[in-house]
């Protein structure tokens, strides 16, 4: 029967290339992000501590300060990445992310409020789960706004809101701030970084990452075909209420989760997706694992790009993925410019 | 036999009454028209037809199962439906769009069995699409993706076919070669509901018509006993003389 196959569709098993490279690309900057510091140490050197540890201080920047750190930006960035191609594709608009619809803004109010009761001081854990506790409370506040069955407008128009607000209440617990250092640790905070994180954090994160990320994936199907338009999509079968819920609540766990231990790191969910539609043939449900692993790939840069020495002082995450994502946005408007004429 | 049974359908939306009792049934390979003036409710009667929306009281029935009482993968794999202004929001290759349709027996575009290869290439082949099967969604023509997504439509294999204006904005050539296909489609695997705006061909094209007005049927039946002078002038608010300026009397002597 393969004679009646269409060569056309041949193509769709060939993405495999594509997730063998960006893994690839991903691990060299791994290798990298444990390579290069203050320290500078050579792949050898790194791989020998991973495999057996010593006491040494090699080994403990390797293995307590590095490994966490690349581990994290791995993780961070494979949610980022993947919630943006998910909310890009429910959303069908390529300029959604995380951000847009209130997730990291939500996340990131959680957190802060548990700077500002100072809470967080408290056990390690507490950042992280207010964070994901705001992201879950934004997601469930535009249920709320949106309304059963509402549409994806209303679904965008609502996170809009809850983001605006998130954003007003978080400014105003830095305006309440009482002591000047609380506010300017709250405020580099926000800027996103990854610096002086643990294994702690990684457990901390890990299953609610996992858990989105499995939610996100098993919308594959759904987002493939959501590319003909919501009628068209519910009379192949699809479940359009069940899909959305699964998008805004793994994008809810894995960018939660995220934030809550970096910070707010934009652009990553954005810029992502978009470079890598059409090398999977501009295919919804097959950009999920790219961009998993491009968004790897990205924060490991940009959190490469935070450790050149400046003499201010250390520069975030944040503060690199917005450098390198907003010119990068501003070629993507030219190009679509020009290609409009 | 008929396969397809509408009782009494009526939708209310907002306090608005949309459709009003509309009964009518399709008998098995035909391909009915749904004609009427825009705000006929002709939309909203495909919408309940596809299960996409549950009429406020009455029922539809294909092979004597009420539709709405099916799970939606059942109701996908009976029924196909062509959205107005149906639309892609990604620009997908051709072969990957058209494949789309193979969602409803549960296939996935990583997963396609022999069978999905053959509905497809059969869709592609139907609509002369062979040699765009690989270009990509945004370097086609207006009929060309026109073609495509009645491709999607035919490669579902379904038992019933609902199209809302299928063929809204396309050449001649292109609105006879989709008819062609509804048609081919119906007398093979079931039939066809077709909603349209040219009173000409759907007098050509189709083997009965129903014919709303403000939400409940004016009349169905042969396109001869449907397209009279006086009642499109009536209905559609146009001079008695349209009828004839139109063509539709030659059209219907066809």
């Amino acid at each position: 029967m393969s004679a009646t196959r269409h060569p056309a569709l041949g193509e769709m098993h060939g993405y495999g290339r594509l997730t063998l490279l960006l893994l690839g690309v991903t691990l060299a900057l791994c290798l990298a992000s444990l390579c290069v510091g203050p320290l500078w140490l050579s792949p050898l050197t790194v791989l020998g501590h991973l495999v057996s540890a010593d006491d040494s201080t090699v080994s403990l920047v390797v293995r307590d300060i590095r490994l966490p750190r690349t581990v994290l930006a791995v993780l961070i960035g494979a949610s980022l990445g993947s919630a943006g191609a998910a909310l890009q594709g429910l959303l069908r608009n390529p300029l959604s992310e995380p951000g847009i619809i209130g997730i990291s803004g939500g996340a990131a109010l959680g957190a802060v409020a548990a700077f500002y009761s100072g809470l967080a001081a408290g056990a390690v854990w507490v950042l992280p789960a207010s964070g994901m506790l705001g992201a879950l409370l934004a997601v469930s506040a535009i249920h709320l706004l949106a309304g059963r069955g509402a549409d994806i407008l209303t679904v965008i128009l609502a996170g809009v809101a809850i983001n605006s607000l998130s954003g007003a209440l978080t400014t105003l617990i830095l305006n309440l701030s009482p002591n000047p250092f609380a506010a300017y640790e709250i405020y580099f905070w926000l800027l996103g970084s990854l610096a002086n994180r643990g294994f702690d954090h990684v457990l901390l994160a890990l299953p609610f990452m996992v858990a989105g990320f499995a939610l996100l994936l098993a919308t594959r199907r759904a987002l493939d075909v959501l590319a003909l338009g919501e009628d068209s999509a519910a009379s192949l079968g699809i479940n359009l209420t069940r899909t959305r819920a699964q998008i805004i609540a793994g994008s809810a766990l894995a960018v939660g989760a995220a934030v809550s231990i970096s910070g707010v790191i934009g652009f990553v969910g954005l810029v992502v997706p978009h470079v890598l539609r059409p090398w999977v043939g501009h295919r919804p449900g097959a950009l999920l694992i790219p961009s998993a692993l491009g968004g790897a790939a990205l924060t490991l840069a940009a959190d490469l790009g935070t450790r050149i020495p400046l003499a201010g002082g250390e520069l975030k995450l944040g503060v690199v993925t917005a450098l390198i994502g907003a010119p990068f946005f501003l070629r993507l408007v030219l190009k679509s410019r020009t290609d409009h004429r | 036999m008929s396969m397809l049974v509408a009782q009494e359908l009526t939708y209310r939306h907002a306090a608005r009454s949309v459709l009003d009792g509309v009964d009518f049934s399709l008998r098995e390979g035909e391909v009915l028209g749904i004609i009427g003036p825009n705000g006929a409710g002709k939309t909203t009667l495909l919408r309940l037809l596809a299960g996409l929306a549950r009429p406020t009281r009455g029922k539809v029935s294909l092979d004597g199962t009420d539709i709405h009482r099916c799970t939606a993968a059942e109701r996908a794999r009976a029924i196909g439906y062509h959205p107005q202004q149906a639309v892609l929001h990604w620009p997908m290759a051709v072969a990957h769009i058209v494949a789309l349709g193979r969602y409803a027996h549960g296939a996935s575009l990583d997963h396609l069995n022999a069978h999905d290869h053959q509905a497809i290439a059969a869709a592609l082949a139907h609509c002369g699409l062979e040699a765009l099967a690989a270009r990509r969604a945004d370097q086609l023509s207006g009929g060309e993706m026109a073609r495509v997504h009645i491709a999607r439509l035919l490669a579902g294999e379904h038992r019933l076919l609902l199209a809302d204006e299928p063929i809204a904005n396309l050449d001649p050539r292109y609105q006879l070669e989709i008819l062609k296909a509804l048609r081919s489609h119906a007398r093979q695997r079931g039939g066809a509901v077709v909603v349209l705006h040219d009173l000409n061909i759907a007098a050509r094209q189709c083997d009965r018509l129903l014919l709303l007005a403000d939400g409940r049927r004016v009349i169905d039946g042969a396109p001869r006993e449907v397209l009279t002078a006086e009642r499109i002038a009536e209905v559609f608010a146009v001079a008695p003389e349209y009828f004839h300026d139109m063509g539709i009397a030659e059209a219907l002597n066809r």
